[in-house]
């Protein structure tokens, strides 16, 4: 660290090369990927792939951290994860909010313990170094004798390279060399814009659920915007009438690649239909649609569902439910991430969000319709649990391991296909049981395991490959 | 300091000789007895109907916060149920395709730590804790889940019925994948 250098910054220590061996397997996969197949041991446990994920992924991609209305007070903090390592997400005294590295520059002990709090300052239970809530170190016991002399400017708590915020939402990456979050999420922004950029007064409903899942963290992108799925795993909900929109309207629709690893999924009442997703138009009316084009606005009012992840490990869901066919279905927002915190384990973190605006009697049943049907408790999730594990431990059999598991659908198989007049960004195809989204989202996920150097983010492309 | 005890949670249980609230604690014992057993051995319908018609069930999430702040901050819950979710969940388990607890889970209820007061005459307070042994699948791998519950048991002509519960879990980051049971 330069003496003269302001706001000490954090630098990855990079210990882990890329073996022959997993070097070959990560080339073969770009094989599969070409012809519609997904070698099964990228879902299993293996220390060797995790640790590449941990030192080449995690820290170079950019990573949610959270919603700033969880930050409305100076002072305001709560914990955060890049990959597995610690982070405060903070507003300091001076109103700017930042994303500290959490731990003490003396021997590396946390300085802080809680979960959510309001501080002026974080101290360091061993020795005693003491921060403000903006990072600077203020001061230690026994000053004068221990740490005189000692440029405290310098001393700072490691704040995260890269902290930006798109629509409210706050991103962090530790690689300097990462693009910007904009370029990041790129062409994926114009179809977020639809929903995260029309209510411009989101607020999160209280701390995330978080649950545990023995499984590997790319179960997350793999199965969230799958919709193929509705129709067995969550058939139960179909017959007891909670899922509203039945399998041949919900197939209605579109899958987007819009390149980075990114991918949306719309699914589209036809076009004398207006769904805002279930909100009522009088809300939606509410708010300005100015910096929306045409086609944006057409999705926006025949939007049922939303659903999408940003690479790798960010999925967001829209779209009305009730738990019961005589409870009218409310909508509700929803953001997770997919935490790594292991080989074979992560931790499912999930977020409401509502407008503001919203009355008392919306905002209550939108948490209502989301913690009863799509969470920790969720009946959906209870039985995404079991295919989430199951991928997970053919995956790491020997049996199974190399198995090629088949992502065809919309690829050769089945009768989704290319859309060719469409007016928006991306590569699109209609309807939604395809899985090309998912090779292209492993597509960028070998490149950042491969590369040493900052990783190509892959544009969508012309055509299907 | 922590927020203010309700009153039976300060409750030592009934002292010997006091035969009223003997007959409580005893009353209060047999009816969480008789519930863990229906939902140990999956008698969900049944277990239904031990609930009153305006049931609030609630299982708020748990933060690590310092001592004298609510670690349970009332601003987000893994459960927050009324009687239509409640039985929509137990309608959703009799469906042919509740795959993630068909084959059921096996759950082992352990209740001990009971604490009952009376404030009036319909309506009885009982704390109590709860061990829930949580296992799945032809592995040894099992959970075990911990929570303290607060409820509020009502008289009605049929016997006792659950009128609020809440399940305050001693878990921050839930160990299981998703809470597909009743606690």
């Amino acid at each position: 660290m330069s003496a003269t250098s302001k706001a000490p910054t954090l630098d990855i220590l990079r210990t882990k090369s890329l073996s022959a061996e997993l070097g070959g397997r990560l080339a073969a996969v770009e094989q599969d990927l070409a012809e519609g197949l997904v070698p099964a041991w990228v879902f299993g446990n293996d220390p060797e792939l995790y640790a590449l994920e941990r030192e080449r992924l995690f820290p170079r991609v950019w990573s949610f951290i959270g919603h700033m209305s969880e930050l409305p007070e100076l002072g305001d903090h709560v914990i955060r994860y890049i990959g597995e390592d610690s982070f405060i997400f903070v507003r300091g005294h001076d109103d700017e909010v930042r994303l500290l590295f959490n731990a003490c520059r003396h021997r590396g002990n946390q300085v802080c313990s809680v979960e959510r709090g309001n501080s002026k300052l974080f101290q360091c239970p061993y020795h005693g170094w003491t921060y403000s809530n903006t990072g600077e170190l203020t001061t230690a016991p026994a000053h004068e004798d221990a740490i005189s002399g000692l440029d405290r400017s310098v001393w700072g708590l490691l704040a995260a390279p890269r902290l930006e915020k798109y629509r409210g939402l706050y991103f962090a990456c530790l690689d300097p060399a990462a693009p910007s979050l904009a370029d990041y999420i790129g062409d994926a922004a114009y179809y977020l814009d639809i929903f995260f950029g029309l209510f411009d007064d989101l607020e999160v409903l209280g701390a995330p659920q978080r649950t545990s899942w023995p499984t590997t963290w790319k179960v997350g992108f793999d199965g969230f915007g799958d919709d193929y799925h509705l129709i067995t795993l969550h058939r139960s909900l179909l017959e007891t009438g909670a899922l509203a929109i039945p399998p041949g309207a919900n197939i209605l629709g579109h899958h987007v690649i819009t390149g980075h690893g990114h991918n949306t999924t719309i699914s589209i009442a036809p076009s004398n239909e207006t769904a805002y997703w279930g909100f009522p138009t009088e809300m939606i009316e509410c708010y300005s649609t100015a910096h929306f084009d045409d086609f944006q606005i057409d999705l926006l009012k025949r939007s049922r569902v939303l659903v999408g992840t940003l690479f790798p490990n960010f999925s967001f869901l829209v779209f009305p439910i009730s738990i019961h066919p005589e409870v009218p279905a409310t909508p509700f927002a929803q953001i997770r991430t997919w935490q790594p915190r292991g080989d074979g384990h992560m931790e499912a973190w999930i977020w409401n969000l509502v407008p503001a605006s919203a009355s008392a009697g919306f905002r209550d049943s939108s948490q209502l319709a989301a913690v009863q049907t799509f969470g920790s408790s969720g009946v959906f999730d209870q039985d995404d649990g079991l295919a989430g594990h199951g991928i997970n431990r053919t995956s790491s059999s020997v049996a199974g391991r190399s198995m090629k598991l088949n992502y065809q659908a919309g690829f050769g198989i089945g009768t989704a296909n290319l859309v060719e007049d469409w007016p928006g960004p991306g590569v699109v195809t209609s309807h939604r049981y395809e899985e090309n989204s998912y090779r292209y989202t492993f597509r960028q996920w070998v490149r950042f395991l491969r590369d040493d150097a900052y990783p190509e983010l892959i544009p969508a492309p012309r055509t299907l490959d | 300091m922590a927020k203010a005890l309700a009153p039976h949670d300060v409750n030592p249980g009934p002292a010997a000789g006091n035969a009223t609230a003997m007959a409580l604690w005893f009353e209060c014992h047999q009816f969480l007895m008789h519930e863990a057993a229906l939902l140990d051995e999956d008698c969900v319908e049944e277990w239904i109907e031990l609930l009153s018609a305006d049931i609030s069930y609630e299982m708020p999430i748990l933060l690590t916060r310092r001592r004298g702040e609510d670690p349970h901050p009332a601003d987000a819950w893994h459960m927050k149920e009324n009687l239509i979710s409640l039985k929509m969940r137990v309608a959703r388990l009799a469906t042919k395709s509740a795959w993630g607890e068909d084959p059921a889970s096996r759950t082992r209820r352990l209740i001990g730590n009971i604490r009952a007061t009376a404030p009036d005459d319909t309506s009885i307070n009982v704390a109590s804790n709860v061990f829930v042994y949580y296992g799945r699948g032809d592995t040894s791998d099992h959970t075990i889940l911990a929570a303290e519950r607060r409820d509020v048991l009502v008289r009605s002509s049929g016997g006792l019925r659950l009128q609020r519960r809440e399940v305050l879990l001693s878990h921050t980051t839930l160990p299981v994948q998703s809470i597909g049971i009743f606690i």
